[in-house]
């Protein structure tokens, strides 16, 4: 059974009123997506927030979910339209506001650092940090959700080449970023 | 040099987006095309290495997942049927609801309005008709009116006196009675 079927079967049960099989989903997929509001936003406390509307805001409209698409990917887009409906609303004076917060957000540390490699950890996050804030979502979307490219397109409401191109891009300039910063080439 | 088949499939073949022949066709082209064989090593081997989730993700405040488990743990209430019906469609149907209160609303006091009239103008019928005028009658009567209007006009100080109307207007006078005063007869 692959993840997306398995998944399935989670969400089924949640359905039925398993409150089991929605810890074991909320638990599978946490960390992912407080990482990718995280990336969003830049804000942990915006981020953890904006994370519990996402699950409210599922929780609310379960029956919308296409079962031909993964859970992980119906998350990721309701989180992503929370995010961004967030910034529309408050625009420039968020930005100016959390200016000086946006540093120490971003180098808040977590007990699983010291699980991964934590310089290189912070060297991809910093060349995440440099992308054109569209660039990142998708690559976001794709590497850290496993959206699908079609879906990607539909969250953020491009064509599905626009949203390959941004793909690129932000390969190309994390590439970029990588090799300032010591990394050459794989 | 760029190469226009990575550009609109090299992705979605990393993806496994494409379909059995798009693939296989692309399969095929990475054996002739170095750019796209180059690019597609690169994608995964930093994919491998440096776009692992691990890299991207955060741990959420233990009050978070307390209150996230605590709300979304409960059963889910069977949806209404009416909330499955989207937004726009729900809207339209108050916009319509609303116009259609309107018209009827409307509807019924013009037909309230005209009912009335109708009824107003069956009962003067009615007076009429049972107080028909010989027609020579009546034309005396006009001539009367005529002459007294015409003497008015000359500045004859009789006819600036002013009429003294008796009982319910002078119709009585030329045979119209009102409907109530004449069953008082």
């Amino acid at each position: 059974m692959d993840d997306k079927e398995q998944d399935r079967l989670l969400f089924d049960a949640w359905m039925k009123g398993d409150s089991q099989a929605f810890e074991v989903i909320y638990k599978k997929y946490r960390k992912r997506l407080m990482g990718f509001l995280m990336k969003m936003t830049r804000d942990r406390a915006l981020s953890e927030d904006i994370m519990q509307e996402t699950f409210f805001a599922a929780i609310r409209n379960a029956n919308q979910f296409d079962r031909n698409r993964s859970l992980l990917s119906w998350f990721f887009g309701i989180a992503h339209k929370k995010a961004i409906d967030h910034f529309r609303h408050v625009k420039v004076e968020y930005e100016h506001q959390k200016e000086a917060e946006r540093s120490i957000g971003s180098k808040i540390e977590t007990p699983d650092d010291e699980a991964v490699n934590k310089h290189l950890r912070e060297i991809v996050n910093e060349a995440l940090e440099t992308l054109d804030p569209l660039q990142r979502e998708v690559f976001l979307l794709r590497e850290l959700g496993g959206v699908a490219f079609k879906d990607i397109a539909q969250i953020m409401g491009c064509p599905l080449n626009t949203a390959l191109g941004r793909m690129r891009l932000a390969l190309r300039n994390i590439r970029k970023e990588l090799e300032k910063r010591g990394i050459h080439g794989v | 040099m760029e190469c226009n088949t990575w550009n609109e499939k090299g992705l979605l073949f990393l993806a496994q987006e494409l379909d059995g022949e798009e693939s296989r066709q692309f399969q095929t082209h990475l054996v002739s095309c170095e750019f796209c064989k180059k690019e597609t090593e690169l994608y995964r081997k930093e994919k491998e290495l440096y776009f692992r989730t691990e890299m991207f993700e955060e741990e959420p405040s233990s009050a978070v997942d307390r209150e996230i488990l605590r709300v979304c743990s409960k059963p889910v209430r069977p949806t209404r049927i009416f909330a499955t019906i989207p937004a726009m469609v729900k809207n339209t149907l108050y916009s319509l609801i609303v116009l259609a209160i309107g018209f009827s609303g409307g509807a019924y006091f013009v037909g309230m309005k005209l009912a009335s009239d109708a009824k107003k103008n069956e009962k003067n019928a009615i007076v009429v008709d049972k107080n028909s005028v010989h027609p020579s009658s009546q034309t005396s009567s006009m001539a009367a009116h005529q002459e007294k209007a015409d003497s008015s006009l000359k500045g004859d100080s009789a006819a600036h006196k002013p009429e003294v109307i008796k009982g319910r207007g002078d119709m009585s006078q030329q045979g119209v009675v009102p409907v109530d005063l004449q069953d008082d007869k």
